[in-house]
């Protein structure tokens, strides 16, 4: 955490100023800071920077204008060099601070939201940012010649240009029908201001190619540097950037080492060549905390997810009971403690019975408890459903039709290669013939998407808007033919063909609903009654950091969530 | 002096005009067939737009980023449209980099050439080398013990290679990639230069040159024993000339042939690069390249850059064929 500015001093004058500064501190602020506080290093004073961060990234950002963004390693660097609107935080749920606009305010029927803009805010060359730069995002990411990735945010929004200017200093978005807060909020987040007169005479389909792509004005805390494809990206301080103190860059520079390949990574980060490597293996972490004490090893909280989708257009897997009944003859406790614990004891997983991060903390059901592992109920399951072995192969069977099917995983993935070896064991010893096959990756997502296979091992990033419509939703007419689309022509990631009408009903209305917890609940429950998917952990993500790095805290939104904050004391400044 | 000179030293190392002519006519047809076939292929890999898809992508949203890709078009239509453009020189824009396919190429190129090139300088030499000196004690434990090591390197996985070249300069201290001080710091120091020359060139190409080493050793070895036992060999012994001379005329010069189709079909390499050394040592070339073009079904791209090896293909195999002509006069005269 900064400290406060009074410990900011210069070490030479502490010496002078020290006694005055414990009195007023006793008198006015509390007890005197102890002797241990009093020595600690201070932060860089607002305006001072020193020092760098090398993050170890498997790709340099390729687009970067508000509109154009599309990987994670764009979203990550447009977070750092761009001010929204409002900034998202993460406690337990999405919560938006000030940004761009001092303030807000709703109206009553939840559609519309004006802004109030904060006057003071530059783009790094000097030019204000103004309710035109929100307008011309807008126009920009709605022009369907620029073919926005993230257009899709403003379908919510009503027609017609937006924001509307009120004034100067406030602006008016109105939505076209109801919907929650958060997903309203992500409308309304999902592309920064941007800095028009950059673009000027710049044609619409071709602005990716336009050097302003990948080098845009800023308007947040850092601003882009020098960058060499596939080597490396370097942000620096904007010195622009009138945001508060607090939030102003302490780090002299940010910069990216491309590093495609995970043991050159690793390598490098042992070796003191990059400060920070996410996506740590378990038992890496492990080795890194036990050799490395210049490392930090930090868990963020969980957004990735694996799960078993068994294909419930296939006869095999249209019923219930069956979905249940193999669920239940896997022992998935055991099987995540023997994939995610380290030799601490520290286990960087927990069981998942949704697609719902339990990062948001109420929003998934307390009551919802995995089925137990129980082989014998499995057994009897599928025997009641009609699978028994009639003719004493060893293979349950129903009408001649053996119980054998093939589990996909994509290959490369050794821990979803492991899930599908035991699957196949644990169901093996049930009766079941299991065929473990590992597909090229783009491969494996095109088959799931065609809904070509019977069961995969596979997993989500989730998004911290709970958007159930794009994987539940089996009543939807996307091919326009007037009727509800059946089986194969379900929502794209809707992988598993699933379809219950109470669920597409819930769906519907939650997504009407300013507040849906209550209704998404129900939609958890009634999706893990029905079992599509044998849902197995949501996994923490590991990341290492260097221990010279204070102020930083894991959180969901990014490894680099809030890097503008982070700051080095001066005496183990690493790079001067 | 002059008549110890074989009748084709005498007439001169003349270039084969009229067979190197008739073989480049045949370059554009090879490489219209090439595209043409490369085409079909990508035709087929997953819909790049399937691939890449956002759960949170619109139907909207889809629809305009096929048209942006060109994806909207019948498949004739991209072809014929790619194929024009490829006519004036314009192979297309890098989906994956939204970088013209020539600049994305023009980047690479380079840092694959400088690693490939090092590469075959250090293979080529070093094999023939080691293969003649084999070939000159067969049989020997010097001859065994090197051929063991051969086909040791030749047997050990590039990235294993590669991975223990890292771990080696690692403990000598020297870096493995693009020097980190040297990025943060500015200007680097002659000594951060040379090391960095040593991380970023030379240990990526050691890792592609010892497997080639191997092959060429063996070449060598294989292809100088068969020419020191053939008949003009013994002849010129017989006829009293010195053992060196012996060599340098009779057998090296005779053995040199299959080499010089080897290094012909080499030439390829040295633009293809290596996709597992340049991943391993983080360096962003053609090799590199090639497999972010395939991870995001960059098509313009991916056309792009088999295009590039269909080239060096043919000029690798002409430029092998020319150096043959050159040192085989019966070549020339039945070509």
């Amino acid at each position: 955490m900064p400290r406060p500015l009074l410990l900011t001093v210069p070490l030479g004058l502490v010496g002078l100023f020290g006694l005055a500064t414990c009195g007023l501190g006793d008198s006015a602020d509390g007890p005197a800071p102890t002797a241990e506080e009093a020595s600690a290093p201070a932060p860089p004073a607002p305006g001072e920077t020193r020092d760098g961060l090398v993050v170890a990234a498997l790709e340099a950002p390729q687009n970067l204008l508000p509109f154009t963004l599309g990987s994670d390693s764009d979203g990550e660097v447009a977070a750092l060099i761009y001010e929204d609107l409002a900034r998202a935080t993460f406690d337990c749920g999405l919560t938006w601070k000030p940004g761009l606009a001092t303030e807000w305010r709703w109206s009553d029927d939840g559609l519309k939201v004006d802004f109030t803009l904060d006057d003071s805010l530059r783009w790094q060359d000097g030019q204000p940012v103004t309710a035109r730069d929100l307008v011309a995002a807008m126009d920009w990411v709605r022009d369907p010649a620029v073919a926005s990735p993230r257009s899709a945010h403003y379908e919510t929004l009503a027609p017609g240009p937006q924001p509307t200017v009120l004034d100067d200093g406030r602006v008016r978005f109105t939505f076209a029908e109801p919907s929650s807060r958060d997903r309203q909020w992500l409308s309304l987040t999902a592309v920064p201001p941007v800095a028009n007169h950059q673009l000027a005479d710049v044609p619409r389909d071709a602005v990716r190619e336009h050097p302003a792509n990948l080098a845009p004005l800023a308007n947040g805390p850092f601003q882009v540097g020098r960058h060499e494809p596939g080597r490396f990206f370097e942000l620096v301080p904007n010195p622009t950037f009138a945001g508060p103190p607090e939030r102003q860059a302490k780090l002299d520079r940010i910069l990216f080492k491309v590093l495609p390949d995970y043991d050159t990574r690793l390598l490098e980060l042992t070796r003191g060549e990059v400060d920070l490597m996410s996506n740590l293996e378990v038992a890496d972490a492990e080795r890194l905390k036990a050799e490395h004490p210049e490392l930090r090893i930090l868990q963020r909280p969980p957004r990735q997810m694996d799960y078993i989708g068994w294909n419930n257009a296939d006869p095999r897997f249209d019923t219930v009971a069956v979905r249940r009944a193999l669920t239940m003859a896997l022992d998935l406790d055991a099987l995540l403690a023997r994939l995610f614990t380290g030799e601490d004891g520290t286990v960087y997983a927990q069981p998942a019975v949704s697609t719902i991060t339990p990062a948001l903390c109420d929003a998934v059901p307390d009551d919802l408890e995995r089925l137990p592992h129980d082989p014998e109920a499995a057994r009897a399951a599928l025997a009641e459903a009609g699978w028994t072995d009639t003719d004493g192969d060893g293979v349950l069977d129903q009408d001649g039709e053996p119980f054998a099917f093939e589990l996909l995983y994509n290959a490369g993935n050794e821990r979803r290669r492991k899930v599908a070896v035991y699957a196949q064991e644990a169901l093996g010893s049930l009766g079941l013939k299991v065929d473990v096959t590992p597909v090229e990756t783009s491969q494996f997502y095109t088959r799931l998407k065609a809904g070509d296979f019977a069961a995969a091992v596979a997993g989500w990033n989730a998004g911290l808007v709970p958007n159930p419509t794009v994987r539940w939703r089996g009543d939807r007419d996307l091919d326009g033919d007037g009727a509800t689309d059946g089986p194969g022509e379900h929502e794209t990631f809707n992988l598993v063909r699933y379809g219950n009408p109470e669920v597409d009903a819930l769906i519907a209305k939650a997504s009407r609903e300013l507040d849906p917890s209550a209704t998404l609940a129900e939609i958890q429950r009634l999706i893990y009654e029905d079992q599509p998917y044998t849902f197995l952990w949501w996994r923490d993500e590991l990341l290492a950091i260097h221990e010279r790095f204070e102020g930083v805290e894991p959180d969901i939104l990014s490894r680099l969530h809030g890097a503008e904050t982070w700051w080095v004391p001066d005496h183990k400044v690493k790079y001067r | 002096m002059d008549e110890a000179r074989s009748p084709a030293q005498r007439r001169g190392l003349r270039l084969p005009w009229r067979y190197l002519l008739r073989r480049l006519a045949g370059v554009p047809l090879q490489l219209l067939a090439i595209y043409t076939l490369v085409f079909g292929l990508l035709a087929m890999l997953p819909d790049p737009i399937a691939a890449s898809m956002d759960p949170e992508w619109s139907e909207a949203t889809v629809t305009s980023q096929r048209a942006r890709l060109g994806l909207d078009q019948p498949l004739w239509q991209r072809y014929l449209t790619q194929l024009g453009g490829l006519l004036t020189g314009d192979l297309g824009t890098s989906t994956m980099s939204s970088r013209p396919v020539s600049e994305v190429i023009g980047r690479a190129l380079p840092v694959t050439l400088s690693l490939s090139g090092t590469a075959l300088a250090l293979a080529f030499p070093l094999g023939i080398a080691l293969g003649a000196w084999q070939a000159r004690r067969p049989g020997t434990p010097g001859d065994t013990g090197v051929s063991l090591l051969t086909l040791t390197l030749f047997s050990t996985p590039v990235f294993l290679l590669g991975f223990l070249l890292q771990v080696g300069a690692t403990w000598v201290g020297l870096p493995i990639t693009t020097s980190t001080s040297s990025l943060m710091m500015g200007e680097p120091s002659t000594w951060d230069r040379i090391t960095q020359g040593v991380a970023t060139v030379i240990l990526p190409s050691l890792a592609m040159a010892l497997p080639s080493v191997a092959v060429v050793a063996r070449y060598t070895r294989a292809a100088v024993l068969e020419v020191a036992s053939a008949d003009h060999v013994r002849t010129a012994r017989a006829k009293g000339l010195p053992e060196r001379l012996v060599w340098r005329r009779h057998v090296l010069r005779n053995a040199a042939i299959p080499i010089l189709t080897l290094v012909g079909l080499s030439l390829p390499r040295l633009v293809a690069g290596s996709v597992v050394v340049e991943r391993v040592f983080s360096q962003p070339g053609i090799g590199a390249t090639l497999l972010s073009a395939i991870s995001a079904v960059d098509v313009p791209l991916l056309l792009g850059l088999f295009l590039l090896y269909g080239l060096a293909v043919a000029v690798g195999n002409l430029a092998a064929d020319v150096a043959v002509a050159l040192a085989d006069p019966r070549v020339r005269h039945d070509g």
